[in-house]
């Protein structure tokens, strides 16, 4: 089995799936051990399909990419997590994303496109693992709408607020993360065509629509709207953008797994 | 005077930045199926000022391209309100500078400001680039030849074409295709003379012109398509200054912000610990 054959990505799902069977056995150290195990096989298939576009970029690869990206965002809160049971909810809701998310991959990729020409260039390599990234961190902040919402609507609005704080802070990262994807993409588009914008993908719609989104939520506090439900609820319907707009689009049609 | 105040105010209220954001998203979703469906109609955006595009595919297609219409008047929308707002908050902070106080600090607090004001920097960058830029498709030129740049006494030539064809095992549809090419060119403009190397994103500028290389032959060793030749386009982007200009403010004032809020993320750490 070669390191880009999706039956490495294929046993990268079942530990997430594993990690997540084990958070909700109520387990401690299982999650992380089964949860570092696959991201370091989702790593090794990422270096394999790199490897096997390399110098040009593997652009059509975000279902296997975005996954990395989030399960590091899912450790960090996991290995973080002093033993409340928030955020053992949230993780177990991150680590139930995940597994969907990796899953998805499997059946429906989207890697019979082969990379071209014009990616051979950094920023288009920042530009798609920014972005990667920068979804990975957004469904963070999702995982967190989905276990605070219900608790905020019972609590203060002080107290709400002090629940969400590392609900933003996740907002504020993806924001920088898709700002730098942003503009690595215009740069590149500008060295490729002579234009930061070009007309000829709708991607360009859903990436700005995206950017408005992250913009809306991080000027949300400084509203009337402000209570911690209220913005809960925005980054769950935020969440469904990203899916719709910008996660769906990077699947493929289903295709049963050819595992070697 | 209190009516202009209140109209200040208004223009700058975060509410109304809330109420734009929204409208863009929602317009910008159905930009995209439009984008998805009829993308033949936003194509020439690409090569004609929009202007030009407006009168002629816009006009014609109004149901396809009226959300560009829409966006292009929030967008103007939130430029102002984003002036009004941030300048507001500047002026503020500014006032309330207490003597002594470190610069510095004053600098992070400015941070997300200097965000703002990027974005209308590029705004800016935007409006100017799709007024005035010219764009020149189809500039085919054979190694050894030479083509005039129109109304101007600018002269292109191709010195040479490299081509690097890929012959390695790791990347096997990749056997015998280009991997990368090189144009040498000899740009004349009056009495100046520069010469460039010219590659796939690695455009060849001498001001007012930037010249891209959109497509070279031959694409591969064994193909039957054996001329040699690239394909140019030459733009003249005024616009494009400002554009980057706005973008390096944004990144800084990005890096700015990330400090200092990394920073007090780690004071209060410690203040638990």
């Amino acid at each position: 089995m070669q390191f880009s054959s999706l039956g490495i990505f294929f046993l990268a799902a079942c530990f997430y799936s594993g990690a997540l069977a084990a958070s909700v056995g109520g387990y401690r150290r299982m999650p992380r051990v089964l949860l570092g195990a696959g991201l370091w096989l989702n790593l090794v298939f990422l270096g394999g399909r790199y490897r096997h576009a390399w110098p040009m970029t593997p652009l059509h690869e975000g279902a296997f990419f975005m996954p990395f990206f989030f399960g590091c965002a899912a450790a960090i809160v996991l290995f973080n997590g002093r033993r409340e049971q928030k955020i053992a909810a949230v993780s177990g809701m991150a680590l139930l994303m995940l597994s969907v998310f990796a899953w998805t991959g499997v059946f429906f990729p989207r890697d019979y496109y082969l990379p071209f020409l014009q990616t051979r260039t950094i920023f288009a390599h920042l530009f798609f693992l920014f972005g990667a990234a920068g979804k990975g961190c957004f469904f963070m902040v999702a995982a967190y709408a989905v276990v605070l919402l219900p608790i905020c609507r019972q609590a203060e609005d002080s107290a709400g607020a002090a629940l969400l704080r590392p609900m933003h802070r996740w907002t504020v990262l993806s924001f920088a993360l898709w700002t730098l994807s942003i503009f690595s993409g215009a740069l590149w588009s500008y060295l490729g065509w002579g234009s930061p914008v070009v007309w000829d993908d709708p991607a360009i719609a859903t990436a700005m629509g995206t950017w408005m989104l992250f913009s809306l939520l991080l000027h949300l506090p400084l509203t009337k709207l402000r209570s911690a439900s209220g913005r809960a609820f925005a980054a769950l319907g935020g969440a469904l953008w990203i899916l719709i707009f910008n996660w769906l689009p990077e699947l493929g049609q289903w295709s049963f797994p050819k595992l070697l | 005077m209190n009516g202009l105040r209140k109209i200040w105010y208004w223009l700058g209220d975060i509410h109304l930045t809330v109420v734009l954001l929204l409208g863009m998203m929602m317009d910008l979703a159905v930009g995209y199926g439009r984008l998805k469906t009829h993308v033949y109609l936003f194509h020439p955006l690409n090569d004609t000022g929009f202007v030009k595009w407006a009168c002629t595919y816009g006009k014609m297609n109004l149901p396809q391209t009226a959300w560009l219409f829409i966006l292009i008047f929030l967008m103007a929308a939130l430029a102002v309100n984003t002036f009004v707002c941030t300048t507001r908050r500047v002026v503020v902070l500014c006032a309330r500078r207490k003597k002594g106080k470190a610069l510095l600090r004053l600098a992070l607090k400015l941070a997300p400001h200097l965000m703002h004001y990027a974005v209308l920097v590029m705004l800016a960058g935007y409006l100017v680039s799709y007024l005035f830029s010219q764009t020149l498709l189809s500039n085919i030129l054979l190694p050894g030849t030479a083509l005039s740049i129109p109304g101007t006494d600018c002269r292109v030539r191709l010195d040479r074409l490299d081509i690097t064809y890929y012959s390695g095992n790791r990347l096997d549809y990749m056997q015998n295709r280009a991997i990368d090419a090189v144009a040498t060119l000899t740009i004349r403009q009056g009495r100046r003379t520069q010469s460039g190397r010219l590659g796939l994103n690695r455009p060849v500028l001498c001001y007012p012109y930037s010249f891209h290389l959109q497509r070279f032959s031959p694409r591969s060793k064994d193909g039957f398509l054996k001329a040699t030749y690239i394909n140019l386009v030459i733009k003249k982007d005024p616009g494009m200054k400002f554009y980057f200009t706005g973008m390096l403010m944004f990144v800084a004032g990005l890096v700015m912000y990330l400090y200092d809020w990394f920073t007090s993320f780690i004071a209060g750490r410690r203040k638990m610990a």
